[in-house]
């Protein structure tokens, strides 16, 4: 499907998308009310310096943690002009909850049960320049917004991502995650930034200027990895999108199986769903198309490698061959270790590097399962499911 | 959003190689007089992780040497083959990890083969900004900016 008839598309969803650029809007000022939380920060009276900055919220069932998510951003060293939670139809009180920390909150006609409907419902609300989306179970560091921002002073530059990090580090899989997180934004995300392309512009934090996500049609719904998609998208139009890593973001990630087996289902799905939609507009793209086609083969040799082929060699030739599993630790432990030291976690990395031994062989299996699903079967993942 | 297994297959030696690039690379945005001291920084900072992961690479495969000399547990026999010659031992554990990144190399090498294959092959689609009513490409916005 082209990125034109997505626009289509996007444009005959009169029940969930009201004309793309909305009627000037005033937004309510924040208010006490008996149901603010305490500890909420009051709004400053004197006028502040406008940055054009609106805040989207998307959010299913997230009362537990929409609550820090909103008091992250209000704690922000630079604050939005405009924050908007998305409330897809929430069974658990998620609006009322965001309510009372004076945010305004729009609810959506029925349940999309898609994060790109919701976001693309709250974008015809968006009165900003430009528009940050970021998940409702997700933190900011105090600076995250300040560091962020000046990403897009370059005009050719659509969208900018930051850092991010596990809120929690705990169990063996937040561990893993962890690890994988250090590694992938403290080595790969920065190079691939370097030569102006990091693969992805992570949904759980990135900023987008509002215009040409507009332009685009918002995010798309026809994969269930719509920042992937979108980002692929961007490129593709021509414009870039930056990666920030002093820009950090705290998301809660999957501290038992079952949780991150839908994460992983989601993802892997996602990167294949994504690739069979774009892969000729990307093969056009420099540096772009080979960092997808390697991440392409290492999703599926290596996990063909690591759960088929070297345990019949250990079998079947020497259980020495099961050295393979760690050859690459040092690759892995030398930026994991510098970016932990520079946050002072490094006994917290040390603890966590063996969840995310245990981490690989999940991983591998979800992404067997998604190639043989996506690709060799050809059923496509419909349902977006978070997980928590 | 992570995709893969990160630090296993081609994708680490990629990268590898994408850190040595880039002084190489940065010469070539002096010359288009893009280049700044943060860039030169960056790159040197890459260039000593790339040098820490190598030597720890090298530090790790004479640890994983060391210890099957004086074991004397063999690659090729077996679990609890008999004692070998150490200096064999040594030979093969050299060859294995030889092996294995010569294996690494060639993929790599035949995969960016084959995008640039692809590259000429495949048709380029028309891009959203045919479409009338589109913005104009972003390097003629001259207002665009952050106040």
């Amino acid at each position: 499907m082209t990125t034109a008839s997505f626009k289509s598309i996007a444009l005959l969803e009169p029940a969930l998308l009201a004309p793309l650029r909305p009627p000037e809007r005033v937004v309510p000022p924040a208010s006490r009310s008996a149901t603010t939380p305490a500890d909420a920060p009051v709004r400053h009276s004197r006028p502040r310096r406008k940055t054009g900055l609106s805040v989207l919220i998307p959010a299913y069932n997230e009362a537990s943690f929409i609550g820090d998510t909103i008091r992250s951003i209000r704690e922000q060293t630079i604050q939005p002009d405009q924050i908007l939670v998305v409330d897809d139809c929430s069974t658990d009180g998620t609006g009322d909850v965001a309510r009372s920390f004076g945010v305004e909150v729009v609810r959506t006609p029925k349940n999309s049960g898609c994060k790109a409907s919701a976001l693309n419902f709250g974008l015809t609300q968006v009165t900003g320049r430009f528009t940050l989306a970021i998940d409702a179970d997700t933190t900011l560091a105090p600076d995250a917004l300040e560091k962020l921002m000046p990403a897009l002073d370059d005009p050719l530059v659509v969208g900018a991502c930051g850092f991010v990090l596990p809120r929690h580090v705990r169990t063996i899989w937040e561990r893993g995650r962890y690890i994988e997180y250090l590694f992938a934004f403290g080595l790969y995300k920065p190079i691939q930034d370097y030569y102006e392309r990091p693969l992805l512009a992570s949904g759980c934090f990135a900023v987008y200027r509002t215009e040409p996500l507009r332009e685009v049609g918002g995010w798309p719904r026809r994969t269930v990895a719509e920042d992937m998609d979108l980002t692929w998208v961007m490129y593709i139009n021509g414009w870039r999108v930056r990666f920030v890593p002093e820009a950090v973001c705290y998301p809660v990630e999957p501290h038992n199986l079952a949780f991150l087996s839908k994460q992983l289902r989601r993802w892997s799905c996602g990167f294949f769903q994504t690739l069979k939609v774009h892969w000729r507009e990307v093969t056009h793209i420099p540096f772009l198309r080979t960092v997808v086609a390697i991440g392409a083969w290492d999703a599926s040799i290596a996990a063909v490698a690591l759960l088929i082929v070297l345990p019949l060699l250990a079998l079947l030739v020497s259980p020495l061959f099961l050295i393979a599993y760690f050859i690459d630790l040092p690759a892995v432990l030398v930026p994991v270790l510098y970016r932990a030291r520079q946050r002072g976690e490094v006994k917290r990395a040390l603890a966590s590097l063996p969840g995310f031994f245990v981490l690989r062989f999940v991983n591998a299996w979800f992404v067997l399962v998604a190639l043989w699903r996506e690709v060799l079967w050809g059923k496509r993942l419909k349902g977006f499911q978070k997980g928590h | 959003m992570i995709v893969g297994l990160p630090g296993t297959g081609i994708g680490g030696l990629f990268y590898l190689g994408m850190a040595l690039f880039m002084p190489v690379w940065e010469l070539l945005q002096v010359l288009r007089g893009r280049s700044t001291l943060a860039r030169w920084r960056f790159i040197g900072l890459n260039l000593l992780l790339v040098a820490g992961v190598l030597a720890c690479l090298w530090l790790f495969m004479w640890g994983v040497k060391s210890l099957l000399v004086f074991t004397g547990l063999d690659l090729s026999s077996g679990l609890l083959g008999a004692s070998r010659n150490g200096a064999a031992i040594a030979r093969d554990t050299t060859a294995f990890f030889a092996g294995a990144a010569w294996a690494s190399a060639m993929s790599l090498a035949a995969l960016v083969v084959l995008v640039h294959v692809l590259r000429l092959t495949v048709a380029r689609r028309a891009i959203v900004r045919t479409i009338p009513g589109s913005l104009p490409p972003p390097r003629k916005r001259a207002d665009d900016q952050r106040s």
